[in-house]
């Protein structure tokens, strides 16, 4: 059996304005409603007019994923009834996307994996649907419309991922590759980066792709991406094991069980009607526009953006921009943490690590991504502590601090404290806390 | 998807898949007389098909216009929260509320 | 009748009256035979008294419509002021913003006397599936005025504002205005913004004048034509772009356009050729596509659009549950729904927007011989009350022959040439070609057509 993923993801434009109306787009943590106007309202006669800077970062970011851009574009209705989407539709693109037939090379297990991407397109973002209970225990959707109309950049991939691990590094390069460009936060968390992976499980001896696929939304992190696709590889096996074909359906993803369920509301009929935009008139790219995205890709300007990747990743200003200036050593340490996978070690300190090591490398040459990240794993892993040295320790803190012994006997706990920091005093802080306390009772009470 | 060929008629199967598509309710005396004009607007609809087009492409914007974008002083309706939710007919203040049946009840 | 913009003007500058008085006198003529005509669904006392006291000072040249009383299609949003569409999902609905048409006429200083009745959602050519009662035709009280703008040309012709705005998709200011005997302008699609304009086919909507005189339609589009930056459709030209040099002008005429038509309403065809011929103008006999041709592309294009402009009326943000649709709308943005499905598209959608091109093709060709084409506006003259029940679908039908300049999105502009054997008006049609409405103004004033007052 073979795992068969593709990604598919969202990515909210920073712009100053929404896509379809000229609100201001950063609404984030703003009091719900303040941010819209009778277009993002979907409001009987208002009318879509496009932002041309949504349109050009679009383009910046499929140049960025090394697509073809089409020169000639245009915007479709996507048709479908939810209460979060204002018009009924969404102004999206199907037919003619703004960029295709990309790639993005993922540094992965010591490889480069290219993931092949088919289409970057341009659409609105819905507004905020969330769910609370009345007076009388009902439940009621609640909506903010402030992210209505904000521009959302969809790119998705050909089905070629086959391992849950490479999804993930897939996601963390393109959101390296993105915030680079400055057009976005990409930031999962507060959802200016979205993924939906689709999946499915091909049998042996099929050879073409299966008949189905499921689609998962509301993962949050790229954790849980992994665990998602695990848990879904794992649930379509045992339902082709007995014969049974996977429904094609969008599931959820549950955090607090590792699983994925069914959404509630039932699958309707996904005929979306996609109609030509006639409110908008087709729109080209020529050349120069195209161009000149593809020089800011190279460009100086986006300098600070660099500078402000490598804060943002840990570094400290004056190490941020040492890092700008010796592309070798920044490319060792975006290479290294993009490898970043643990479930134990703080992201944050890992990244501190890694930048500080490679900043005090003689040289970047002949020194591999994959060196870096275990030197750093191994510095930041608790160490197993001599269990005999540790018991000496032990016995020699006990007979220096009777008093805090007779005092723990006595019932008082915060004793233990003043033994426990004794001992962690003698190991130089290298015992494992828990590891001190659980010996130092097990003493006390023989 | 193939592309389908015209329609013939629409049958009871056709209107209900139809009403749900499109979020109506129809009643049943509705239903009856809805089936039969659509049908026969249906056909009188088909005789484009007769028609050879094989030599023109669509035209779906009649004006000819390219590239009309947001401009740096265009008028904006900035709604003030209570002017967002002034029409709803379910509100808690803050949000539009919607309940269990939003779109049949 | 009574007032024209230029006499009304005429009668500010020469002090006989103040605007209060003009604007009372409209009002007390409304409570007066509104009931009777249903043009007037909303008349706002409030809302007018508070437009007058903001009059800035007197001067028609600043203020192109001070002091003009108009009235509004029930589509157009006024902030502050009630908008249905004539439908019950809106019944309760007030704008928080006004159209850029009726923002553009305020600050030209008229006076917004009220909202007018219309086919519910502009679904129709009589006004009779208004969710409000129909309105009724003032030449007879017993037949319909016409559709979709009904209540904007009965408000004309029976003198119940002094000038008005409809909207046309495909005939809705040219019919009713031919049936009540009024003059109705269709601007070139994209010439007047339609932001503010309940979308019913977004690909053919414009709105335009209902008047009395050619010169107060001159008027009011010289005032709401032009580029809205709110309307990336909208024309970037200026209207005096188009300039008209032509002394003589070529009229063509075809004979497709008088299958099927009354006799009453071909012999007025004939009399209004002649009477252009006798002002000098080349009369020319050609070939135009069949008007028939039109009608199932206009009812795909149309109704696959409704089918997706309404589908914003949910009820959650505004409005009332989409079981208050009619049942003529419910019919619309069902086989709008069904023309846009999954496997059909091609079959319908983009098939009706090829014969769309041939249809466009077919008026460049002709229009490289003529200048104008006159034609009837409508089949026949104003039907019975209830008559359009008969039709699976009244309104494409009764619209044949302005549906292919609708889609064209070319100019037009119906006028009264008199009466038929029952006294009702009948209108007949010129059309122009792309951008050159003000021809159509220009061939229009030498008729010099008499719009009579009806009660």
């Amino acid at each position: 059996m073979k795992l068969i993923v593709g990604m598919e993801v969202h990515v909210e434009l920073n712009t100053a304005r929404k896509m379809f109306c000229s609100c201001d787009a950063r609404a984030f943590g703003e009091k719900p409603n303040t941010h819209v106007c009778p277009v993002c309202l979907g409001m009987p006669g208002a009318l879509p007019v496009p932002n041309r800077e949504a349109i050009l970062w679009t383009a910046r970011i499929a140049l960025a994923l090394n697509c073809s851009i089409n020169e000639n574009n245009y915007f479709e209705r996507k048709h479908y009834f939810y209460p979060d989407l204002p018009k009924g539709y969404q102004i999206s693109q199907y037919k003619h996307p703004i960029g295709f037939e990309g790639y993005l090379d993922v540094p992965y297990k010591g490889k480069t994996e290219r993931i092949t991407i088919e289409r970057v397109h341009l659409e609105e973002d819905t507004g905020k649907l969330s769910y609370a209970t009345d007076k009388n225990g009902a439940r009621i959707g609640k909506i903010d419309f402030n992210r209505s109309g904000v521009p959302l950049v969809e790119i998705v991939t050909h089905p070629v991922i086959h391992d849950p691990e490479l999804a993930a590094a897939y996601l963390k390069q393109l959101r390296m590759t993105i915030f680079h460009l400055g057009v976005s936060d990409v930031d999962m968390e507060k959802g200016s980066m979205r993924c939906e992976p689709n999946i499915s499980v091909r049998t042996s001896g099929q050879s073409k792709l299966p008949a189905y696929k499921v689609e998962i939304k509301n993962i949050n992190s790229f954790r849980f991406v992994k665990k998602a696709i695990e848990y879904e590889y794992t649930r379509q096996q045992h339902m082709l094991e007995k014969g049974k074909t996977p429904t094609q359906e969008t599931r959820r993803y549950v955090e607090s069980t590792s699983s994925t369920e069914p959404m509630r509301q039932k699958e309707e009929a996904r005929d979306y009607r996609y109609m030509p935009e006639p409110d908008i008139p087709p729109i080209r790219l020529t050349k120069t526009d195209i161009k000149q995205q593809q020089d800011t890709l190279d460009n100086t300007d986006t300098l600070d953006k660099k500078i402000s990747l490598f804060v943002q990743l840990g570094a400290s200003m004056q190490h941020a921009e040492f890092l700008t200036k010796h592309s070798d050593k920044a490319a060792l340490v975006t290479d290294t943490i993009a490898l970043f996978m643990h479930e134990t070690i703080d992201r944050m300190l890992f990244q501190k690590q890694v930048i500080s090591a490679v900043i005090n490398l003689a040289s970047a040459a002949g020194t591999t991504p994959q060196q870096v990240y275990e030197a750093a794993i191994a510095k930041l892993t608790p160490k197993q502590f001599d269990i005999d040295l540790l018991h000496t320790h032990i016995d020699a803190v006990l007979s220096q601090q009777a008093k805090a012994v007779q005092d723990y006997k006595a019932g008082n706990q915060s004793a233990l404290n003043v033994l426990m920091g004794a001992v962690m005093r003698i190991t130089k802080g290298q015992a494992d806390a828990n590891e001190v306390r659980q010996a130092l009772i097990k003493k006390l009470s023989s | 998807m193939a592309t389908k060929n015209v329609k013939k008629d629409f049958s009871k199967h056709d209107i209900d898949y139809l009403v749900e598509l499109s979020k109506l309710t129809v009643t049943e005396s509705e239903e009856a007389t809805i089936t039969s004009q659509l049908s026969q607007t249906l056909e009188a609809v088909n005789t484009m098909e007769a028609i050879d087009t094989s030599q023109v492409e669509p035209t779906y914007q009649t004006n000819g216009l390219e590239n009309q974008f947001q401009t740096a002083d265009m008028p904006h309706t900035q709604l003030t929260q209570k002017e967002a939710l002034s029409g709803a007919p379910k509100t808690d203040g803050t949000h539009f509320i919607t309940t269990g049946n939003t779109f049949t009840s | 009748m009574k007032y024209t913009i230029d006499s009304l003007h005429q009668a500010y500058d020469e002090k006989q009256v103040s605007v209060s008085e003009v604007v009372s006198s409209y009002t007390k003529r409304i409570a007066q035979l509104n009931p009777t005509l249903n043009a007037y669904l909303t008349v706002d006392e409030e809302a007018i008294a508070e437009q007058v006291s903001k009059l800035p000072k007197y001067d028609k040249h600043r203020f192109p419509l001070w002091g003009v009383p108009i009235s509004v299609k029930d589509n157009y949003c006024t902030k502050g002021m009630h908008t249905t569409a004539a439908s019950n999902v809106l019944k309760d609905f007030v704008p928080q913003y006004d159209a850029t048409v009726i923002r553009k006429l305020r600050e030209a200083g008229a006076i917004i006397l009220g909202k007018t009745n219309m086919d519910a959602w502009a679904h129709g050519s009589s006004t009779e599936t208004s969710d409000f009662g129909p309105t009724k035709n003032p030449h007879d009280i017993t037949r319909m005025p016409g559709g979709s703008s009904g209540g904007a040309a009965v408000s004309v012709a029976a003198d119940l504002c002094v000038a008005a705005v409809g909207t046309e998709t495909a005939g809705s200011i040219r019919q009713p205005a031919s049936w009540c005997g009024v003059i109705g302008l269709k601007p070139t699609y994209g010439r007047v913004s339609r932001y503010g304009v309940i979308a019913m086919a977004s690909s053919t909507d414009s709105p335009g004048p209902i008047t009395k005189t050619v010169a107060d339609a001159r008027s009011i589009l010289r005032v709401i034509a032009g580029h809205d930056p709110l309307d990336a459709t909208s024309l970037p030209d200026r209207l005096a772009d188009t300039s008209e040099t032509k002394k003589t002008i070529t009229i063509g005429w075809s004979s497709t356009y008088l299958d099927g038509v009354s006799p009453d309403v071909k012999h007025g065809f004939e009399k209004t050729l002649q009477a252009l011929e006798q002002k000098g103008h080349h009369i020319q006999e050609i070939s135009l596509m069949s008007p028939q041709l039109s009608i199932a592309v206009y009812t795909v294009i149309q109704r696959a659009e409704v089918s997706s402009n309404l589908a914003r009326f949910d009820g959650i943000r505004y409005g009332n549950p989409r079981s208050l649709f009619g049942s003529e709308a419910k019919k619309r943005i069902m086989l709008g729904t069904f023309v846009l499905s999954v496997g059909y598209f091609d079959a319908y959608y983009l098939k009706a927007q090829k014969v769309r091109t041939l249809i466009i093709n077919d008026f460049k060709r002709a229009f490289k011989t003529v200048d104008a084409i006159l034609a009837p506006t409508a089949p026949t003259t104003a039907l019975k009350l209830g008559e359009s029940a008969k039709y699976p679908f009244f309104g494409e039908i009764m619209d044949v022959l302005v549906e292919p300049s609708s889609i064209a999105g070319l100019p037009g502009i119906s006028f009264p040439i008199g009466k038929d054997d029952h006294n009702l008006p009948i209108g007949m049609q010129l059309l122009a070609p792309w951008k050159e409405e003000q021809r159509l103004l220009r061939l229009t004033a030498e008729f010099n057509p008499e719009v009579e007052q009806v009660l």
